[in-house]
């Protein structure tokens, strides 16, 4: 497949155009990645609103009908519901992880017992977030590749 | 997990408790005490026994997915409870002395203790095959990008 970089103005929205005959496997796993690394989050901090990069996301979480992300330092609240995001960027590297958290497993560094059939992911970081019994074939087969 | 969902797993761990402690009260008492008679009542005893197993753990529902610490301490506040229940229950039961009192005491978090610490060799093990296969997860990734 060729590939196509044009420099453009700031002016201008940046965007990704993909040409293909048919949409197959491959270029759902590209603009799930396109979707998932290059876009940014419109995210809050209180009232402020701030524009992250998704992938620096270490885990997202539900308080309360409240959604919030955690990156390395800061936490920001966004607007959307916990399964919202799940469904738009659930690609590579995120994982439901519980009924509240989604993970980042590429910030994931060391996987724990946490007792009742649970396991405890950390963090590079440093924090620690279960996953749920319920969720943990699921987190094998992410894992072992077996489903997207 | 939500009321109902844990609503509905109780009642099947009501149902499962009650053919459990039914099978066992025959089994045994055909066993160690086969001239024994019972009068009707007998067969709610299965049913009180499973309701108080299943009203404890009531005790300790959470919504929300409970951080280690605070499944230890539900774990303890359950113990706590059965063993109080089991105590209370056999109150007023001719035979039961003082000791077998105390050995039912013992017993509960003895027993608990010696699960909890085989599952956790179990999920250590899990954990480290989980681990590896997140080791081979981000190594694979990291070249896709």
């Amino acid at each position: 497949m060729k590939v196509v970089i044009q420099k453009i103005d700031k002016s201008r929205e940046e965007q990704v155009v993909i040409q293909c005959y048919r949409i197959t496997e491959e270029i759902e796993d590209i603009k799930q990645f396109i979707h998932t690394r290059g876009s940014v989050l419109e995210v809050f901090d209180e009232s402020k609103r701030v524009y992250i990069v998704v992938s620096d996301i270490y885990y997202i979480e539900a308080v309360d009908e409240r959604v919030f992300v955690y990156l390395e330092e800061a936490v920001y609240e966004i607007k959307s519901k916990l399964y919202e995001f799940e469904e738009k960027y659930m690609g590579i590297q995120f994982f439901r992880c519980s009924k509240q958290n989604i993970i980042n497993l590429l910030k994931v560094i060391n996987i724990k017992p946490a007792m009742n059939g649970r396991f405890l992911a950390e963090l590079s970081n440093g924090e620690k977030v279960i996953i749920s019994r319920k969720y943990v074939p699921d987190f094998r087969k992410k894992l072992k590749g077996e489903t997207r | 997990m939500s009321f109902k969902e844990f609503g509905y797993k109780l009642f099947i761990q009501f149902l499962v408790l009650v053919t459990c402690i039914s099978i066992a009260m025959g089994v045994l008492g055909l066993i160690f005490d086969a001239e024994r008679q019972f009068g009707y009542g007998a067969h709610f005893a299965p049913i009180i026994y499973a309701a108080m197993a299943v009203i404890i753990q009531l005790i300790t529902y959470s919504k929300k997915e409970m951080s280690v610490r605070r499944v230890i301490v539900s774990k303890v506040i359950k113990f706590i409870a059965y063993a109080g229940v089991l105590l209370i229950m056999n109150m007023g039961v001719p035979g039961v002395t003082i000791v077998h009192k105390i050995v039912l005491v013992v017993s509960i978090p003895v027993v608990a203790v010696a699960v909890t610490l085989l599952t956790w060799i179990i999920d250590k093990h899990k954990a480290k095959e989980l681990k590896k296969d997140l080791d081979i997860f981000k190594s694979r990734v990291s070249a896709e990008l």
